[in-house]
Formats: structure tokens, C-alpha cells, sequence
């Protein structure tokens, strides 16, 4: 039997083997490189920082700017919180929970995970920080020294008391299907936040300046006032009646960390248990399906099970949702301080359309992705495989038309497009889409992918995919190049619009063909097929 | 003279050289309750794969309800139902909308599909759960809806892999009985499984396939006929004990896990 210390080491061998088994699951070689030249990266970035900041804390502590301190000291809890909480929305990694399973009693519990928190790889450096701060005030107000180590001390165990709350609340979250997808979804919106950021500082949307009312400066104020970080300084600075009640409070703060941490953890080491939760329907009614004007019933029901996925599909929304965000942005706000290069309206639904056009990829290129083990079940109806994948595609177009459509009336009320150029840019957006819609059937069966839902790194189609998109792309965009120049060199003014629906002609006679050719394939290869996109 | 519903001439599949069926001759006939035995790897998968359309045969012939597999795929599959390995669920509708749209997809109209889906929730005790995703049934659900799925059309024929594989008690007296009331109706059903005992309460005919290759085919009086343990001609065996002497039998595991 063993003891509570090799718990521990079993625990640290446990990150470390995480740690190991994340570089040898990396498939090709080119990639092992990059991923310990990236873990390298990350070490000396911590160890740079660290020195950064050793000397920011001498030089504010020098010069007697200890505010500046505060910030630091906020940066240090900040990543110790944060960190670990975005890594963990990146990869399931383990889930502390399962360790209950073990015969291990609650206060050993409750240590190891303390100890798991304190071998995290933002902890780790955030001590480095920590350290390198203390250091700082070692050698700035040598006096200061053996109290701001026991400060600091407090201050790394409410980190960790409050990192492991966090992560808590975090895995309970993500136990359920619904809080991973919310999550995948929350993350991927954080990750397009910086994109329409760089485009306000370039210029190209028009953002309104921001001034937040007095009473959100006057909550930053307090919680700035009770918040550990300042709480530390003064504790450091003075030994007053106001920094003695302040030493109190931030004595106080672990402690209620971890009573909270007790109570958290003592739900899970009882065997609490997440489901999903759902509505309970008593009545059984079952409304028919929808049914799509035209449209015989098995066209209608796949619309409507494509559409109902993509309404489920919280990332595919988002993603079919930026150009919408990014167009109302550029036709409302305007060209901006440094001028938009699309500032005319033919032009902007010329960019909206081309946009819209490549955002098409995110479906059309992994048409099965999303079915996973349903793809069997296309086997199995009495439909055959050209017969979906053309309702897929038409679905697909339908949804990205409608957006298109809703785009296009907008520009011309709003901006005015004169009807040669809505006719050309109109044509010249479908000859791309059919385009798209063609080669991606092909890559859809040549190079399947499942679609994993609730991990945010996972792709929605193949890596091949971007490589195909570019063959359909280029060629399209020296064309298109080609008749611009050749219109305003030799003034054809017809040129564009005859162009656009000749590409439009192509387009149609090119999907039809590379159809055909992907339901070849998969029929051929059926099961090699079922097999990538099942379990 | 019964009507023969499932038949295979000579059926043959190879996966890059290795055969897992090999020259099979099938015949299965209407409102038999048809049950397909082998060990592991036997080729039992590959099989109903291939009388279902989701593998292409290497060669040999499939006929369902007199019909060419290859010839007349679209119409033998509207006249099939099917269980497959996998379940082939559309995860991300819901057990409702789920049923609605497999029996739409099979041409029935909206309003029959949504009274059919309506019956078969009730039936399989999942209208609680008609409004949650199928992807957060638990796995006896899913296995009831997958049954739902692949008889919301009315077909004559249910093709179900091992339908009774992690399914609790409760579920599998439900499955039973649909399956009972299906074969009373005129169906034949042809299934896999590895729970004997369901096979030898459910079946009225059985085949045992071993390295891809039917060693046992009839009823199961027949079976027990053909099979007889060596000094005892009198027992009656059990499928299990028919089994184990048609297919091979067990390893002393005496000597291993001693410590267990």
C-alpha cells in the first residue's frame, strides 16, 4: 500500500506525463518541432518576464510610485486565474473529479488538489513572478523583506485557493454537453474580439467613443480599495490603524477561499452528479416538420434537419454571423479616420459578397462533418448519395443567399447600387459559391472529418480543405483581376457583367461534374468513409 | 412453400486481402425470427453491412424480398428497416424530430410521420425525453430510438446488430416486445447478438457464422438435433452449449489470474 506523499509524487508524475504525452500525440514531425520549440518559447518568456518583472518593482519601489506595484500584483492574479481556465476550454486535459473515484480520504483530497493546482504551468510561473517581485523588495527596502514574504505567501495560497474554486465551477460546467458547446462558443467570440478591434484601429468601422458613467469608475474604485493587491501594498507600506484593518481583511480572504473550496469540494467527493437538464414534456405533441414551398417531403426534411444543425451549431453561427457584423458595421459606421478602401457601395457589396462567398467553406467543404455517425443513416434511406449531397448544397446556399439577400437590399437603400453592378457582383458571388458547393463535395468525401463540437480547436473541415478553397479561389481572382483591368483599359463597360454570368455558366457545368465524381468516391469507399466520421 | 425474404448466393468480402466473409449462402424467410450467431470477428457485422447497403460485397449476390441489392438498391432500402453497429443517429435533433424526419425521408407525409413518431415515443417510454437531444440520450434510449427509426415506415424486413447490446432489462423487455409484435404482423426480422439467451428465447431460426464461413443454419430444434454432446444423446442443449461446440470451446483459465 502507499502512503499520502506518493500520492503527491504520483500527482506530479501525472502533469508531467500530460505534459509528455501532449508532444508524443502530435502526429507528424514538422509539428513535435513546433510544439517543443513553442513549449521553449513559453519557458523563456516566463523567465524573461520574470526578470521584467524583478526590475519593474525595483524601479517603482525606487522611485516611490507603489501603485504601480498594485498593478503588478494584479497582472500576477489575473494570469493565475485566467490562464489555466482558458487552457482548460482548449483541451479537456484531466478532470480533477475523477481522482474522488480513487480510495483517497477528503483532507487528502482537498491536498492534492491544492497540490494538483500548484503544479499548473500558470502557477508555476506565476510564483516565478511572485518571486521575482519579492526579490525586488528584497533588495529595494531590505526591511520590507521578511513581511512581504509572508504577505506573499498569503497571496500565492489565496491564488491558489481561488484558481481551484474557478477551475471547480469551470469542469462543473463543462460536465454537461450543453456548458462545452457554450464555452467552445464564448471562446471562439473572445478569438474574433481582437479582429473587429484591429479594424476599428485601422480605420475601417467607425466606433463611437465609449465613456463609461461615473458609477462604474466608482466600483472599480472599491474594489481597487478592498482588493488584495492594494491591500498588500499598504500592509507593506505602514503599520496604521487602516493598514492593520486591511492585513485582517486580507487574512480573512483565504480563509473564506477555503471554506468555499471545502464546500466545493466536499459536493464532488460525495458523488455529486451533472446532467444535462432538459423540459419534461408531459403532453406529447409532435408538430409535423417543415415543409419548404416546392419542395417534395424528403427535400423538406433534410432543409430542415441541415437548418435545425446549423441553429444548434453555436460556432457555425457565429462564423456565418461575423460578415453580417463586419457589413452592418462598414455600412452604418462609415468609412473611418484613415479611409475605407470600400468606401463606394458597389464596391462594399462587392467586398460583403466576396466575403460571404469564401465564409461558404465552413459548410460546403465537410458536408458530412457535422452528421458524424449519422452519415449512416444517408446510407440507409431510399435516397441516393447525389440525391443529399444536392440537398445539402442547396440548403447550404439557400442560407448563405438569404444573407446575401438581406445584405444586397440593405446596400441599395442605404447606399444605392446601380443594377449593372448589382446583376455583375450578384453573378459573380453564385459562380463562387457553386464553385465552393462543387470542389467541396469532393473534399466533403475525399477527406472527411468529424466534427467535434465542444472543442474549440477542432476544426469543422479538413486541412485539405483549405488548399482546395485556394484552387477555386485563385483562379477566380485572376480573372476577376483580368476583366477589372482589361474594363478600365479598354473601357468594355459590358465586360464585367458578361464575365460574371459566363462564370456563372461554368460554374453550373463544373458542379454538376465534380458531383458526380464525389458520389463516385463514395460510393466506393463508404465505409472508409462512416469510419472518419464515426466514434 | 414460404417466401423467401433474405437470401445470398456465394457472398464474399475482403478487406485488403484478409476475408471476413467467405462464401456465404444465406436463406431467411417471411415472419422468421432470424438469428445470426459467431465469436467475435466472425464476419457477423460484415455481413448484415452488406444486407443492408452500407458495404459493396467483394462478390456474390443479395437478394431482399426477391429483389437485386445491387440492382434495385433505392427499392429494397425503403422496404428494410435497420439497427446498424453504429446507430447512425442524427445526435443533434431531438428523439421527435429525429423520428419525424427518418419518416419523411421515407416518403411518408408530414402529418402520418408526426402521428407515427407521436406512438412510437410512447410505445418505446421515451416521451418524456421527445425534446431532448438524441446526443444526450443515454445509450438504452438511443438504442430504442434507433429501433423507432428503422420501423417508422412499416418496412418487412428489420436488420438489427446487436440490438440488445448494453441495454438494460426495462429497454430490452420493450424491444422484445416490438420485435414479438412485428414478426405476429407478417415481418421477418434478421439479427446479430452475443446474449444467447435472448437469442434462444427470441428465435425461431438461427445461423452461426465462424471465420466468415455459415457452420450451423436452421431452426433451432434442428440445431439441436445436428449437435449433440458426445455420451448424452438424450439432453437437450442449451444455444449457449450449441454454440460452444459449432464454434470451438473455451480456454481453461485455471492457471491465469491467480491472484484474482
Amino acid at each position: 500500500m502507499t502512503g499520502p506523499t506518493s500520492h503527491f509524487s504520483l500527482l506530479l508524475w501525472l502533469r508531467w506525463h500530460i505534459f509528455v504525452n501532449s508532444l508524443r500525440s502530435r502526429t507528424k514531425q514538422s509539428e513535435l518541432m513546433m510544439g517543443v520549440l513553442g513549449y521553449g518559447i513559453v519557458a523563456l518568456a516566463v523567465l524573461g518576464s520574470s526578470f521584467g518583472f524583478f526590475f519593474a518593482t525595483y524601479t517603482v519601489l525606487s522611485e516611490g510610485q507603489t501603485y504601480i506595484l498594485e498593478i503588478l500584483l494584479w497582472v500576477v492574479f489575473l494570469a493565475w486565474q485566467l490562464i489555466p481556465v482558458l487552457f482548460e476550454g482548449y483541451s479537456p486535459g484531466l478532470n480533477f473529479r475523477e481522482v474522488a473515484r480513487y480510495p483517497v480520504s477528503f483532507p487528502l483530497y482537498v491536498l492534492l488538489n491544492a497540490a494538483y493546482g500548484l503544479f499548473d504551468p500558470a502557477a508555476i510561473a506565476s510564483l516565478f513572478w511572485l518571486f521575482s517581485i519579492w526579490l525586488a523588495v528584497a533588495i529595494a527596502h531590505p526591511s520590507w523583506a521578511p513581511w512581504a514574504a509572508f504577505l506573499f505567501v498569503v497571496f500565492a495560497v489565496l491564488n491558489l485557493l481561488c484558481n481551484r474554486i474557478v477551475v471547480g465551477v469551470f469542469e462543473r460546467f463543462q460536465s454537461t454537453r450543453r456548458g462545452r458547446e457554450m464555452v467552445a462558443a464564448a471562446l471562439l467570440l473572445l478569438m474574433l474580439l481582437p479582429q473587429m478591434f484591429n479594424l476599428a484601429v485601422n480605420g475601417w468601422v467607425r466606433v463611437h467613443r465609449f465613456h463609461p458613467p461615473q458609477w462604474i469608475w466608482d466600483a472599480f474604485a472599491t474594489l481597487r480599495r478592498f482588493a488584495p493587491p492594494r491591500l498588500i501594498v499598504q500592509s507593506m507600506e505602514s503599520w496604521s490603524a487602516n493598514a492593520l484593518l486591511g492585513l485582517a481583511l486580507l487574512l480573512l480572504y483565504p480563509i473564506l477561499a477555503a471554506l468555499m473550496q471545502c464546500r466545493q469540494l466536499h459536493r464532488v467527493y460525495s458523488g455529486e452528479i451533472y446532467t444535462e437538464s432538459f423540459r419534461v414534456n408531459r403532453e406529447l405533441k409532435i408538430r409535423p416538420g417543415w415543409q419548404f414551398p416546392g419542395m417534395d417531403e424528403s427535400t423538406s426534411a433534410i432543409f430542415e434537419k441541415e437548418l435545425r444543425y446549423l441553429r444548434q451549431s453555436s460556432r457555425l453561427l457565429i462564423t456565418l454571423a461575423y460578415p453580417l457584423v463586419l457589413f452592418a458595421f462598414m455600412l452604418l459606421g462609415g468609412p473611418g479616420k484613415r479611409g475605407f478602401p470600400f468606401a463606394g457601395g458597389s464596391n462594399l457589396l462587392g467586398f460583403f459578397a466576396a466575403v460571404l462567398a469564401l465564409s461558404i467553406a465552413n459548410l460546403a467543404y465537410n458536408i458530412f462533418g457535422m452528421d458524424r455517425d449519422g452519415f449512416g443513416r444517408w446510407l440507409l434511406s431510399p435516397l441516393p448519395l447525389e440525391r443529399v449531397m444536392r440537398i445539402k448544397n442547396l440548403a447550404h446556399a439557400a442560407l448563405i443567399s438569404a444573407i446575401y439577400a438581406a445584405g444586397a437590399i440593405a446596400m441599395a437603400v442605404v447606399r444605392g447600387v446601380p443594377a449593372d453592378t448589382l446583376v455583375t457582383v450578384t453573378a459573380g458571388f453564385f459562380c463562387v459559391v457553386i464553385l465552393q458547393l462543387a470542389v467541396g463535395n469532393v473534399v466533403s468525401v475525399y477527406w472527411p472529418k468529424r466534427v467535434e463540437f465542444t472543442q474549440v480547436t477542432s476544426r469543422t473541415t479538413s486541412s485539405a480543405a483549405g488548399f482546395a478553397s485556394l484552387l477555386v479561389i485563385m483562379p477566380v481572382m485572376i480573372i476577376g483581376g483580368m476583366v477589372v483591368f482589361i474594363t478600365s483599359y479598354a473601357r468594355i463597360t459590358w465586360l464585367p457583367m458578361a464575365a460574371g454570368l459566363t462564370g456563372l455558366v461554368i460554374a453550373v457545368m463544373a458542379y454538376h461534374w465534380l458531383t458526380q465524381w464525389a458520389v463516385r468516391h463514395a460510393e466506393e469507399n463508404l465505409e472508409q468513409i462512416a469510419g472518419e466520421l464515426g466514434v | 412453400m414460404a417466401e423467401t425474404v433474405v437470401e445470398t448466393v456465394a457472398l464474399r468480402r475482403t478487406f485488403a486481402g484478409l476475408v471476413a466473409v467467405d462464401g456465404l449462402n444465406l436463406r431467411v424467410e417471411r415472419q422468421q425470427f432470424y438469428g445470426f450467431l459467431g465469436p467475435n470477428g466472425a464476419g457477423k457485422s460484415t455481413t448484415i453491412k452488406m444486407l443492408t447497403g452500407l458495404l459493396r460485397p467483394t462478390s456474390g449476390e443479395i437478394r431482399i424480398l426477391g429483389m437485386d441489392l445491387a440492382q434495385n438498391s433505392v427499392a429494397v432500402k425503403s422496404r428494410i428497416g435497420v439497427v446498424p453497429e453504429g446507430l447512425a443517429l442524427f445526435e443533434r435533433l431531438t428523439g421527435a424530430q429525429l423520428l419525424n424526419f427518418v419518416g419523411r425521408m421515407y416518403g411518408l407525409d408530414r402529418d402520418m410521420a408526426a402521428e407515427r413518431t407521436s406512438e412510437l415515443l410512447e410505445f418505446m417510454d421515451l416521451k418524456d425525453s421527445a425534446d431532448k437531444l438524441v446526443a444526450d440520450y443515454s445509450h438504452g434510449m438511443k438504442k430504442k430510438t434507433a429501433l423507432a427509426a428503422a420501423v417508422i415506415h412499416g418496412p418487412a424486413v428489420l436488420f438489427l446488430d446487436e440490438p440488445f447490446e448494453g441495454v438494460d432489462a426495462i429497454a430490452a423487455t420493450t424491444l422484445k416486445r416490438l420485435l414479438q409484435r412485428f414478426i405476429s404482423h407478417g415481418g421477418t426480422v434478421f439479427l446479430t447478438s452475443h446474449v444467447l439467451e435472448v437469442v434462444e428465447r427470441l428465435c425461431t431460426h438461427i445461423g452461426i457464422i465462424r471465420q466468415g464461413r455459415l457452420v450451423a443454419s436452421g431452426s433451432l430444434e434442428d440445431l439441436r438435433a445436428g449437435v449433440r454432446l458426445a455420451g448424452d444423446e438424450q439432453t437437450t442443449l442449451t444455444l449457449e452449449e450449441i454454440f460452444l461446440q459449432v464454434v470451438g470451446g473455451s480456454k481453461q483459465d485455471a492457471e491465469v489470474l491467480s491472484w484474482l
